[in-house]
């Protein structure tokens, strides 16, 4: 026999009242592993997930509105090499049955063939769509509600050479609609979720025939994505396909175009109207003597009391310093203009009997945000006249505007802005026939760049005495593909990122099981200790042999060992079905809290392995805490003690008890300190007030009930003694075992009760502008972009829309790039969340929201912030859950995105709000998103404050008005208690394990009771034998129990209360106090059942026998 | 109150003394309250003597052993037994003390229930830091059991024993490691009249043939008529016994 075998044999021998011990290391192994196993499970759900989204795809290049050569794709393969580049077209839709029975919005058509099916992990079974056909996923199936053999409509978005967000962009015929025949339904593993994004909620997905598509929209040939699949043993990264991208691309991939002008000038330009602005910069560094143009289309030229209406006015001059002098040139330009100067034609000059030095006031549109049409109007003087020859006679200065380059009659044009076709005469109509477009008034470069420079560009054109090719290679060669947006992204790398939940749903779990992992543990402690206790006599007697204190205690660990280990196997085997059952309850009555994603159970050995251990070495740590104490005692004492050890501790002395009382009062003082300081608001800062203040509660309850104890033990007043009293004292008999009972029952409290009152209601009143909806009503938000600012006259015109339903202060419309869903409504790991662009004043004048955080405001509201200049960084603002949990960010750190070009773009967080509507996006000023998003057309998310009693006329007006665009509209209170939803989840999960471990917590106070008693059954006789009835001697165990309960109830409530005391001033919480009432009653009642049952227990049977037996 | 004449007599020879105390005093103190249990004591105790500490309940005699036995130290004086001065060693020393050079005996007898007779005999052999020590004690164990009579139960359990033999197997225990001193604390207390009969002959027997010293403290006149000398614990000091002798 060795010492482990001494170890092994007790813990064999002790086993009845070790069984307890192992249970309760069972229940702890099982909730940790279980916690774990749950990670590793939704950990491989998402990369598995993340893997079918992508298929074999590696690389994407995805143009939002821009369509290149779809022969691209062969160019960049390589079959040899493994290389496959598919091509498709990728489109916005929003999809209907016929008859409008049934729509979805937010529909991805893809244009697909072949080559496309091929990336999926397994093929589309031989289905492929035909001209007029579709593939539907199951989730645009359901929706629709339609089947194999039905038609469906989808409207998808019309691409538009011009960006539509120009006014002179038609911001009619957006959509074009497509009637197809379902062929098939496409599951998620035959590559049916097919997604860019990473994204919870599986996207709706339809695919057509490429070639049809490319008809149907007018762009043949032509494709607006590439997506790269790479099979060979040395595959190109991004760089390297962006590299041969721009050794392959051709003018006509950046919709370019080169045009001879009547002087042999070659001129690029483009058919967005606009030259990009990459093109003007590298022209200006250039040697070529460029000529830059910029042509715009005024609404009026006026002298005194006539006015021409209509007409071009062109902007030329050098891009660089040597400037290509011609005597075409000299004739408009020689001598110089001064900025308030202007040329115009003769034809004109004759129109408004103008003459050098006659003043003219040009009136045209500003192109200032969201299509505002804002006339403004600039005066200047003739500085010459001159006939209609050289530039002054060159059609080629318009640009192609959509609806009017392409008209034969002026009377037909159809401009984006409206025009009024009665203002045009016949002189003008005459003009049109024998001068089409031609300018009638030119100007400085750098005066109309003034007045008409966008977002877009700066120049409609620009000329160069080269030759074509000359010119081809000088732009192929100066201008990469990925300033004009064309550039590629390693989708692979970002999947897998993706794929790692955002959050540690491990982690998570332990922490929503840490109260029943520590009840667990603590009474694991608890009961062996009691365990050992009884065998106290034994351990003196090794230590009486000349054990060393140190031997002994290793010896009661091995013994402790054996059981844990035990516990823990029992434990692990009872995890996976712990896990099973939470995976279970995960996919149905807690599908909030994962999104409503798809968990399998995944089990990991070495998490099961790591996890038991981890229980064993956590058991231990509690053993050895317990044990350590037993043996402290001396041989002497343990030797003559028969049922545990009697309490040696010295008296508490005054000085103390004073340092106790200090304690808890800092403790409590320090707690409201904290509250007090951090105030109200969500985030990483108020979680950590949270805990903070309640542990800091729970300690000076902690030294509070101590110092209680001592009181009682030294109220030693004979004459006065009661049996209450007499209870009281005895609960300082054992002052550790007591305060265990108390610590646990109080954090028990705490946690439960404070979950309770931090559990998010619908804002009590939404219509306050401090509240999480920020006092909108309706939040809308459409699948095509919204063109006319909504409440405006024109949208009212375009949409159809009753008189007067909205104004457009009413609306706060924001522009969207699309990204990732950082809300919790997404469990993949957000990298890129979704930007929302907005007018920072629109939110800034209404004071919406309330600020969890933010940078310093200088005085002002927090919105102004998203105007500050921080360089080249970019301002933003989120919702504080989505900015904390889902970003793993605080205010002033910043993310990577990439602009439009390709360029890499700083976005700080400069501010979060409290519990808002805004979760899941990042909200940056409209002028910046503008800037680095110029092509995203139109706003796609509106906030919309409309009295209550009229949100649901508005919201049913404006879903009508605007379904074509695919607006969908729901309250905001809906939106926040979906979003409440999922925190709530995550609280009920909370408190439920939370309340499991309270119910071992009220177990370990049974199992106390049941103790103590048992071990003064002896005394209990002899009061019963005095002529103590046996009510009394229930009194007398009650009033000792019950005590330590109250104290347990007490501190935790004082805890809960003081920790949740923001929660209970904040706008975002309803009713707190209700259910956290209900909780303290249910946990007193069931205290005191546990109480009533241990004594119950302890006292039945012939009590006196126990005398006779002493 | 001692007398220099009783005090004289307990300490006799003891220059060359097995045990020797000198000076001891005990003092417990509970709040306020001091209580002096030994005032003082005197004992010097020749190697192989047999030596019953008698003397009424709560008279210190227990204590008295204990602090022989190192398992208490005293609040004052000096304590030398088997040439180790107990006062001022240090636990670890103590704990080495007590595992090599005394052997206890309780009124109780403490065996482990989960383990049988030898296995309890060989406790205090499993701490002894020698290998080829522990490795011997299995047999010294069994031929110790097999002379007090129980090697026909080297594999029983304490509940399957009785309380004489439990004593016994208590005493063997206490000797497994060979020690030099046998302290016994009240050893035939809870035993009957027969089994206690038979347990001083044991105890007589294991000190003459092993040259045992044996300190006993006892209530039993009979077990204390058994030992050389006999003292009385009164007032805290030790008085000679007259007509008490081997």
């Amino acid at each position: 026999m060795n010492r482990l075998g001494l170890a092994a044999k007790s813990a064999g021998h002790h086993w009845r009242s070790h069984l307890g011990v192992v249970l309760g290391m069972a229940i702890g192994t099982a909730v940790l592993v279980g916690a774990l196993v749950v990670g590793d499970s939704v950990q491989a759900s998402l990369k598995k997930q993340a893997l079918t989204r992508i298929g074999k795809i590696d690389q994407v290049l995805v143009s939002h509105d821009r369509y290149f050569r779809e022969a691209l794709a062969s160019e960049l393969a390589d079959e040899n090499a493994g290389r496959r580049v598919v091509p498709v077209v990728r489109l916005g839709a929003v999809g209907s049955k016929p008859g409008g029975t049934h729509r979805a919005n937010e529909v991805l058509v893809y244009g697909i063939d072949g080559r496309f099916a091929e990336l999926g992990n397994s093929r589309f079974d031989g289905l492929l769509p035909e001209a007029r056909e579709v593939l539907l996923n199951p989730e645009l199936a359901r929706q629709l509600e339609v089947a194999v053999g039905d038609t469906v409509l989808l409207r998808v978005e019309q691409p538009s050479g011009m960006p539509r967000d120009l006014v002179l962009a038609t911001a009619e015929d957006v959509a074009t609609a497509l009637r197809v025949e379902v062929k098939g339904i496409v599951p998620a593993e035959d590559f049916g979720h097919f997604a860019l994004e990473a994204n919870q909620v599986p996207p709706l997905n339809a695919f057509v025939n490429l070639t049809w598509l490319q008809s149907q929209i007018d762009r043949k040939d032509r494709v607006n994505g590439l997506l790269v699949s790479q099979s060979g043993h040395d595959p190109w990264t991004s760089q390297r396909l962006d590299e041969a991208l721009a050794e392959h691309w051709t003018l006509e991939d950046g919709e370019l175009e080169l045009v001879q002008s009547w002087r042999n000038e070659t001129e690029v330009r483009s058919e967005r109207v606009f030259l990009d602005a990459p093109i003007e910069e590298r022209a200006r560094e250039s040697q070529l003597s460029p000529i830059g143009i910029l042509t715009y289309f005024v609404n009026e030229i006026r002298s005194g009391e006539r006015a021409t209406p209509y007409s071009m006015v062109t902007g030329m001059g050098a891009l660089t310093e040597e400037v290509a002098r011609s005597q075409f040139w000299d004739q408009l330009f020689e001598p110089p203009l001064s900025p308030g100067q202007i040329v115009i034609n003769e034809w004109l000059a004759e129109d408004l009997d103008a003459k050098v030095g006659t003043e003219l006031t040009v009136k045209y549109f500003d192109i200032g945000p969201d299509r505002r049409l804002v006339e403004k109007e600039r005066s200047f003087q003739v500085a010459k006249v001159v006939p209609m020859e050289g530039y002054a006679a060159d059609r080629g200065l318009m640009p192609d505007f959509p609806g009017l380059a392409d008209q034969e009659n002026c009377r037909d044009w159809e401009p984006g802005i409206p025009i009024d076709l009665e203002d045009i005469r016949d002189k003008d109509e005459a003009y049109w026939d024998e001068y089409r477009g031609t300018p009638k008034a030119f100007l400085p470069l750098e005066t109309a760049q003034e007045l008409w420079s966008n977002r877009f560009g700066s120049l409609t054109a620009i000329r160069f005495e080269s030759s074509k090719s000359a010119i081809e290679d000088w732009v192929t060669s100066e201008i990469e593909p990925s300033m004009l947006g064309l550039f590629f992204e390693d989708l692979r790398a970002m999947a897998l990122r993706s794929g790692t939940a955002t959050t540690d749903f491990g982690g998570l779990f332990l922490g929503l099981s840490s109260f029943l992992l520590v009840a667990a543990f603590l009474l694991t402690a608890l009961l062996f200790i009691f365990g050992i206790e009884q065998r106290a006599p034994q351990i003196g007697l090794l230590l009486s042999t000349g054990w060393r204190s140190g031997q002994v205690k290793l010896l009661l660990l091995s013994e402790g060992l054996v059981l844990a280990v035990i516990g823990a196997a029992l434990g692990t085997g009872a995890a996976i079905v712990y896990t099973d059952q939470v995976l279970g309850a995960l996919s149905t009555v807690w599908e909030d809290a994962v999104a409503r994603a798809d968990i399998a159970l995944a089990l990991s050995p070495v998490t099961l392995i790591g996890g038991a251990a981890a229980s064993i070495l956590v058991a231990l740590g509690a053993l050895w805490l317990t044990v350590r104490r037993l043996v402290k005692h001396s041989a002497v004492e343990l030797l003559g003690s028969r049922s545990g050890i009697a309490r040696t501790e010295k008296t508490f002395s005054k000085s103390r008890s004073r340092a106790y009382a200090v304690l808890a009062a800092v403790c409590v003082l320090g707690a409201i300190g904290i509250v007090v300081w951090v105030g109200p608001g969500r985030g990483a800062q108020a979680a950590g007030a949270f805990f903070g203040a309640g542990g800091l509660v729970l300690v000076g309850g902690l030294f509070g009930s101590r110092l209680l104890l001592a009181r009682w033990e030294r109220q030693a007043t004979p004459e006065s003694e009661t049996v209450a009293r007499l209870g009281l004292r005895n609960s300082t008999r054992r002052p550790g075992r007591s305060l265990a009972t108390v610590v646990l029952l109080a954090s028990g409290t705490f946690l439960v009760v404070a979950i309770g009152v931090n559990r998010l209601g619908a804002p009590k009143d939404p219509s306050k502008r401090s509240s999480g909806t920020g006092g909108f009503t309706l939040l809308g938000r459409s699948t095509l972009g919204v063109l006319h600012e909504l409440g405006s006259k024109e949208a009212t015109e375009a949409y159809a829309l009753p008189e007067g339903l909205i104004a457009t202060e009413d609306v706060v419309g924001f522009r969207v790039r699309d990204g990732d869903e950082a809300s919790c409504l997404n469990l993949n790991q957000t990298q890129r969340p979704r930007l929302l662009g907005v007018d920072p004043d629109s939110l800034a004048s209404r004071e919406s929201f309330t600020f969890a955080d933010h940078l310093e405001a200088e005085g002002k509201n927090p919105w102004t912030l998203l105007s500050e200049d921080m360089g080249g960084a970019v301002p933003a603002i989120g919702d504080a859950a989505s900015v904390q949990w889902a970003l793993h960010k605080s205010v002033g750190d910043s993310i990577t995105y990439l602009d439009e070009r390709g360029r890499e773009l700083e976005v700080v967080i400069v501010g979060t709000v409290a519990n808002s509507i805004l979760q899941g996006n990042l909200v940056i000023a409209s002028s910046r998103f503008e800037e680095k998003f110029p092509s995203e057309s139109g706003q796609r998310f509106f906030l919309i404050d409309v009295p209550e009693e009229r949100a649901e006329s508005v919201s049913e007006e404006l879903t009508r008005g605007l379904q074509d665009l695919g607006l969908e509209i729901v309250p905001t209170v809906v939106r926040l208690e979906a979003f409440n939803s999922v925190q709530n989840t995550y609280l009920v999960i909370f408190q439920m394990l939370g309340g499991l471990g309270l119910l071992l917590g009220a177990a370990g106070l049974g199992t106390v009771v049941l103790r103590n008693v048992l071990e003064r059954r002896s005394e209990l006789a002899l009061v019963r034998a005095v002529g103590f009835r046996k009510s009394a001697v229930r009194w007398l165990v009650w009033s000792e129990h019950g005590a330590l309960l109250s104290m347990g109830l007490l501190s935790g409530i004082l805890a809960a209360l003081i920790a949740v005391f923001p929660a209970l001033i904040d706008p975002g919480t309803d009713d707190p106090i209700g259910p956290g009432g209900l909780l303290i009653l249910a946990v007193a009642t069931s205290g005191a059942l546990w109480v009533g049952a241990a004594t119950w227990l302890a006292l039945r049977g012939p009590l006196l026998q126990a005398l006779r037996s002493e | 109150m001692k007398t220099e004449t009783d005090q004289a007599s307990a300490q006799r020879s003891s220059t060359a003394a097995w045990i020797r105390l000198s000076g001891v005093t005990k003092r417990y103190e509970n709040g306020a309250v001091t209580t002096e249990v030994l005032k003082g004591v005197e004992l010097a105790v020749e190697r192989g003597d047999s030596l019953a500490i008698v003397g009424p309940s709560g008279s210190g005699k227990s204590t008295l052993l204990n602090i022989l036995g190192g398992l208490e130290l005293p609040s004052a004086g000096q304590v030398s037994v088997a040439g180790t001065d107990l006062v001022g060693i240090g636990g670890e020393a103590l704990a080495s003390f007590r595992n090599r050079s005394v052997g206890f005996v309780f009124q109780l007898h403490h065996l482990l229930p989960q383990c049988t007779a030898l296995e309890n005999v060989l406790v205090p052999s499993l701490v002894l830091p020698d290998r080829s020590a522990r490795s011997k004690a299995g047999q010294r164990g069994k031929e110790l059991l097999e002379s007090v009579g129980l090697g026909s139960r080297l594999d029983h359990r304490p509940a399957q024993l009785s309380g004489g033999e439990c004593q016994r197997v208590a005493v063997v225990r206490a000797l497994i490691n060979e020690p030099s001193i046998l302290l016994a604390d009240e050893p035939t207390g809870s035993l009957d009249e027969r089994s206690a009969d038979e347990l001083a002959d044991l105890l007589s027997r294991l000190r003459s043939e092993r040259d045992l010293t044996l300190v006993c403290v006892t209530h039993s006149a009979a077990l204390a008529a058994r030992m050389q000398r006999s003292l009385e614990l009164r007032d805290g000091v030790l008085h000679e016994r007259p007509g008490a002798s081997a």
